[in-house]
């Protein structure tokens, strides 16, 4: 269901995103680095630390917190 | 095993093959082989003409065998039955492979007579004494009009690039002929395969061209990834289509469990399986509309998942949807998924593929390896398609890092004034963005922190992304299961994703993800307030648990998931509220009911009598295919799978009932 550019156009941004390590696990290039996680995708953890060339915007105050109150309940904040 | 299945087995004794049928398990055979170093093969073979309550009688001693490589075998056993004697029709055998049904003890005659009833390939032996030689092997093929395709490959000139090009067409031009005989259905799946291909490997060389820099490297090591992930599944459909075809002794199966008729009447069940479900979907295209009717249309999106409560817009009664608006946006020159069995990947999608795990092929009919897992898999190639309308970056344009300056401004823009409209698809991308904020920050703190730390940079944000888009992603391959395969059933869905997940090492790994996954999946389209959609969702999901009990089926997972709900339900909930925000805006703007009508197909479905509900789906194994009534996959699946569910299965033999949902379903015509 997918056409034949957008999936080329997959590729080009999987390059992006995920440097060009490979999707299916279990290649030599691409190893699971734990089975739970690496079940849907090979490249786990190696994904985080995929840096940007950008970081001239300013930051955003995305100020959204889990706190726990006094009577053990949870409550998102904003 | 069970007392319908036969095993019909072939041993190699000096040139010559001895044949017999054994009863219920093929461990005996398996024994003698070993214990005289003979080669063996078989495959299991199942009765086709049941009585109700009867257990069907034992082969004959064998005199002949007469294979039909029929396509739609449901369809042929419909047709056959009234031209047999009740004496031929115990003698009628279907299977999992190309040959999908064989006639023991037919005369050469009379099975001639048959073909031409059936109308398709036969192989026919004839035995002496329970042996078979190979002069004596008779097999009648249709001429084939094969239509030629152009190879538009060549070498490159790169040595690695050379080696996937060469292996890829070398399994294509294997492909291409088999398919022209027995599946022509499947030729365009392969033109458009070769032509991708082909587009790959200019773009490698395109790239080789200028200044070599880290960029260049990562998108040629990312087309490398791709040739092998497409070259490994073409020998896939290779050795597990094309084995078991005519002579049948001379294209052993690499599945030692199916290694004399192998497995391709199977496989082909799988692939009218995505291939209609693939159709439907086309027919409005998430990419096209997100691209044209999305990016120009604006509207109002929530911004604070603090305080998100649904609302009465959020609802299944809501009409008309919004991916129904703007006209017409089908797809074209779409790539279909190629299909087959793993037993390494279970199931699984990937972009070019769609595996179903290997033990379907003998126990489809219990719940844990339903073909219903697969419509799962096959929304994440709807999903991954969504997602690259709205983050991807394209080989025309290349400019990902711009394009994710754009989408933090857009984001902290929108984020500190939710109230103002943006275009639907920045909307649904900052949605999705928030979502993976908040799941970054759903740390418990005792306290606010300090405001300084609250920061999110432009790259935080791609961080963030990169590292939750897997889980969004799965809430929104949910959303499109439970809405457009289980026609929104929350106490059935419940029963079939916790049937399954017994035996996934990740539930048990993270049970409290997927608990939150369920919950929020069957809260979806309620449009109540958080709190009492998290509420409603635990009744629906207990009461599935409890009935999956009652059925037999239990585990520690379930005790698990009661103390979850039960003790630990403050973070159930904490977790549930931004995947509930995130899933009820996917509802909101991808709920299509066309293409729901299309996967039901309600008034044509012979067994659905116009309901969608799986309860009152009629299906039968005492009722045989006709030429005009189209099953639906979707329907009969999860027909099969209620009754799995609740233990009312109409035979006690998973291989049978297996190869039998998988017959049905390999005869349907789809996708036209």
């Amino acid at each position: 269901m997918i056409t034949l550019d957008c999936i080329l156009d997959i590729i080009c941004t999987e390059a992006y995103e995920y440097g060009g390590i490979p999707e299916v696990p279990d290649h030599k290039h691409g190893a699971p680095q734990n089975y739970s996680a690496a079940k849907r995708d090979a490249r786990g953890v190696v994904a985080e630390d995929r840096r940007s060339y950008s970081t001239s915007v300013p930051a955003l105050r995305y100020d959204l917190e889990l706190l726990q109150e006094a009577d053990g309940t949870l409550r998102w904040v904003e | 095993m069970g007392t319908f299945t036969h095993y019909l087995t072939v041993r190699e004794e000096q040139s010559q093959f001895r044949v017999t049928v054994e009863r219920a398990t093929p461990l005996e055979a398996i024994r003698e082989a070993l214990d005289h170093a003979l080669d063996l093969r078989y495959s299991p073979i199942l009765p086709a003409y049941l009585s109700p309550g009867a257990v069907p009688a034992a082969p004959p001693v064998l005199e002949a065998i007469t294979f039909y490589f029929a396509r739609r075998p449901y369809q042929v056993l419909g047709r056959l039955r009234p031209e047999l004697t009740q004496n031929e029709r115990d003698c009628v055998f279907f299977t999992e492979g190309l040959a999908s049904i064989l006639v023991v003890n037919a005369t050469a005659a009379r099975s001639a007579k048959l073909r031409d009833e059936v109308g398709c390939d036969m192989e026919h032996w004839t035995l002496r004494d329970g042996v078979l030689n190979r002069d004596e092997i008779m097999i009648h093929r249709a001429a084939v009009n094969s239509a030629g395709l152009t190879l538009n490959l060549s070498a490159t000139g790169d040595d690695t690039i050379d080696v996937y090009v060469e292996q890829i067409a070398a399994s294509i031009t294997t492909l291409w002929s088999f398919y022209n005989a027995y599946l022509p259905s499947e030729c365009h799946t392969l033109s458009q395969l070769l032509e991708l291909t082909r587009q790959l490997v200019s773009r490698h060389a395109l790239l080789r061209t200028g200044d070599p820099t880290m960029e260049t490297l990562r998108q040629r090591n990312a087309i490398v990834s791709a040739l092998v992930e497409l070259s490994a599944s073409l020998s896939y459909s290779v050795t597990q289509g094309t084995t078991g075809g005519a002579p049948i002794l001379g294209n052993r199966s690499p599945f030692p469990h199916h290694s004399l008729l192998g497995v391709a009447g199977a496989v082909r069940a799988l692939t009218n399986f995505t291939r209609y479900l693939e159709a439907a979907f086309r027919t409005r295209s998430a990419s096209a509309l997100i691209q044209k009717q999305y990016a120009t249309k604006k509207a109002q999106m929530p911004g604070r998942i603090s305080t998100y409560d649904s609302g009465a817009s959020y609802s299944f009664a809501m009409r008309p949807e919004e991916f129904e608006q703007g006209g017409e946006f089908s797809a074209t020159n779409t790539v279909p998924l190629l299909t087959h069995f793993s037993l390494r990947h279970g199931f699984k999608e990937a972009k070019f593929s769609i595996t179903a795990a290997s033990e379907s092929l003998t126990a489809e009919c219990l719940p844990a390896w339903t073909l219903m897992t697969l419509s799962h898999e096959i929304m994440h190639s709807r999903v991954r398609d969504i997602f690259q309308s709205l983050f991807g970056t394209t080989w025309g344009v290349d400019d990902a890092a711009d394009r994710w300056d754009v989408f933090f401004r857009n984001f902290a823009d929108w984020y500190r004034k939710p109230e103002t409209a943006v275009p639907v698809d920045q909307g649904l991308r900052n949605v999705i963005l928030n979502f993976c904020c908040a799941t970054e920050r759903a740390t418990i703190l005792p306290e606010r922190s300090k405001e300084s730390d609250l920061d999110v940079t432009r790259d935080d944000l791609f961080r963030n992304f990169i590292k939750h888009r897997r889980l969004a992603g799965e809430y929104v391959v949910h959303f499109h299961d439970y809405y457009f395969a289980y026609a929104r059933q929350p106490k059935l869905y419940v029963m079939s994703l916790w049937a399954s997940w017994t035996t996934v090492a990740a539930p048990v790994a993270r049970p409290m993800e997927y608990v939150v996954r369920t919950l929020v999946t069957i809260a979806c389209g309620t449009g109540a307030p958080s709190r009492d959609a998290f509420k409603g969702a635990i009744e629906q999901l207990t009461d599935g648990i409890d009935a999956l009990e009652a059925a037999g089926i239990t585990s520690p997972l379930f005790v698990e998931l009661r103390r979850i709900v039960k003790v630990d339900s403050e973070k159930a909930f904490a977790l549930f509220k931004p995947a509930y925000y995130l899933i009820d805006q996917v509802r909101q703007n991808f709920a299509s009911p066309s293409i729901a009508a299309l996967i039901d197909r309600l008034e044509t479905d012979p067994f659905a009598e116009g309901s969608t509900v799986a309860q009152e789906y009629a299906a039968s194994i005492y009722v045989y295919g006709e030429q005009d009534k189209p099953v639906s996959p979707i329907r009969y699946s999860l027909a099969a799978l209620v009754r799995q569910l609740s233990a009312e299965q109409p035979v006690h033999d998973l291989q049978w009932l297996t190869a039998w949902n998988s017959l049905v379903i390999s005869s349907q015509e789809v996708g036209a």
